[in-house]
């Protein structure tokens, strides 16, 4: 009788015991898992390409395959760009189509960046598409919500073509070469808008860690692209 | 006696020289510009101060420098002074100027008052933009690797004090 009692209480403390370390290990597996998950799903990003600082003719002599009319880089065979701003920007390799915003300056001298996520913004104040230096267009990596118009401009590699259509119906074709990504506190302002030889294009987006304390991520992806030809390329 | 009084004349005519040198920039006048660097396209707050003994508080003045800067000329907006001589305005900067450093002056009643601000020019807006939200962004997945790893040795613990329990 004592025996059966004792038996029982002892039943009943290794169920409570059975129930305790099954409960705490699913719950420790579930917390590994969760831990897995949130540190394998940033924004893609591959930093590829070369930047190089070459004058056009050792460039063209370098990158004989680079499908570079000859006649790109004398100012006579750029593209007649329209006056007005650019309407759209697809990049076919990361299924990116989007209409284009004006973007200008904030009152502390940053850049605006567009209000509506799904929609990236050419910078007003620089060059054209296509005209001589860098045009800028920058878009969001995320809202709040969850991935935003530029989410996988980091997984653009070189060779893509980017277009830019105006609402005419002119079209230019850029070939990007290269990839990166900066500090924003070291964000290389020349390098991104400085002069080139050539009408290049830039495409921006946030990327690294996200500081949760000041609200922003802590770095920019940037990727560099040539003009290749009027006309859809690619 | 004498030396010690040479020596306060000389004091005396130092002093006087540092106030006269100091009366004779505040005579001047002054200017600023804020913020020092911005963008092309970007507008930069012009302000300071040509002294009404030098130029009658009804003559404006008007900000002066390189052509690149003010084009085409090198000669920038016009504001009123004011009985004190003060005077303010914003300028936007030419999306055609260079990149560089530049000195504003100012000019009042057709001559250079002989003060200078710096303003810096930058190639492109400032910094890098704030292109993301953070909705894609996870936090730390430390406190949640360490959480789960203790409640898997709690329960590796239980085991244990189960097998102790079985025990008769």
């Amino acid at each position: 009788m004592s025996i059966s009692r004792n038996r029982g209480r002892l039943t009943r403390s290794t169920l409570l015991l059975d129930v305790a370390i099954v409960g705490l290990s699913l719950a420790g597996l579930a917390a590994l898992a969760f831990s897995r998950l949130a540190a394998d799903s940033p924004p893609p990003l591959r930093v590829s390409g070369a930047l190089l600082a070459t004058s056009p003719s050792t460039r063209s002599a370098q990158s004989p395959r680079l499908k570079l009319p000859l006649g790109a880089l004398r100012p006579a065979a750029w593209p007649r760009v329209p006056r007005g701003a650019p309407a759209t920007l697809t990049i076919s390799a990361i299924d990116v189509h989007t209409g284009l915003v004006r973007l200008g300056l904030n009152p502390d001298g940053t850049l605006e960046v567009p209000a509506d996520f799904s929609v990236a913004g050419w910078y007003e104040l620089g060059p054209r598409p296509g005209e001589q230096g860098a045009a800028v267009i920058v878009g969001h990596v995320d809202s709040r919500e969850g991935p935003a118009v530029f989410y996988r401009l980091g997984a653009v590699t070189p060779g893509a073509f980017v277009s830019i259509t105006w609402a005419n119906g002119s079209e230019v074709s850029f070939r990007v070469y290269a990839v990166r990504e900066y500090a924003k506190a070291a964000f290389p302002t020349s390098l991104v808008y400085g002069e080139t030889p050539a009408p290049e294009l830039r495409l921006v987006t946030c990327g690294g860690r996200f500081d949760r304390q000041t609200g922003h991520y802590v770095d920019n992806v940037v990727v560099f692209a040539r003009y290749v030809g009027d006309g859809r390329h690619g | 006696m004498r030396r010690l009084f040479a020596v306060a004349l000389l004091g005396g005519v130092a002093a006087a020289a540092v106030l006269a040198g100091a009366a004779s920039a505040a005579q001047n006048g002054s200017i600023s510009v804020s913020p020092s660097t911005v963008p092309a396209g970007g507008t930069v707050h012009i302000s300071g101060s040509v002294s009404v003994q030098g130029c009658p508080p009804s003559d404006s003045a008007t900000v002066v420098g390189n052509a690149a800067l003010f084009p085409p000329d090198g000669f920038g907006p016009s504001a009123a002074r004011d009985s004190q001589g003060d005077f303010s305005l914003d300028y936007t900067v030419p999306t055609s100027t260079p990149a560089g450093s530049y000195d504003v002056g100012v000019r009042c009643g057709g001559g250079n008052v002989g003060i200078a601000a710096t303003l810096t020019v930058s190639a492109g807006p400032l910094g890098g933009p704030a292109t993301g939200a953070g909705g894609t962004a996870h936090g730390s997945s430390t406190p949640w690797a360490v959480a789960g790893a203790g409640c898997l040795l709690l329960a590796s613990v239980l085991v244990a004090r189960r097998r102790l329990a079985r025990r008769p």
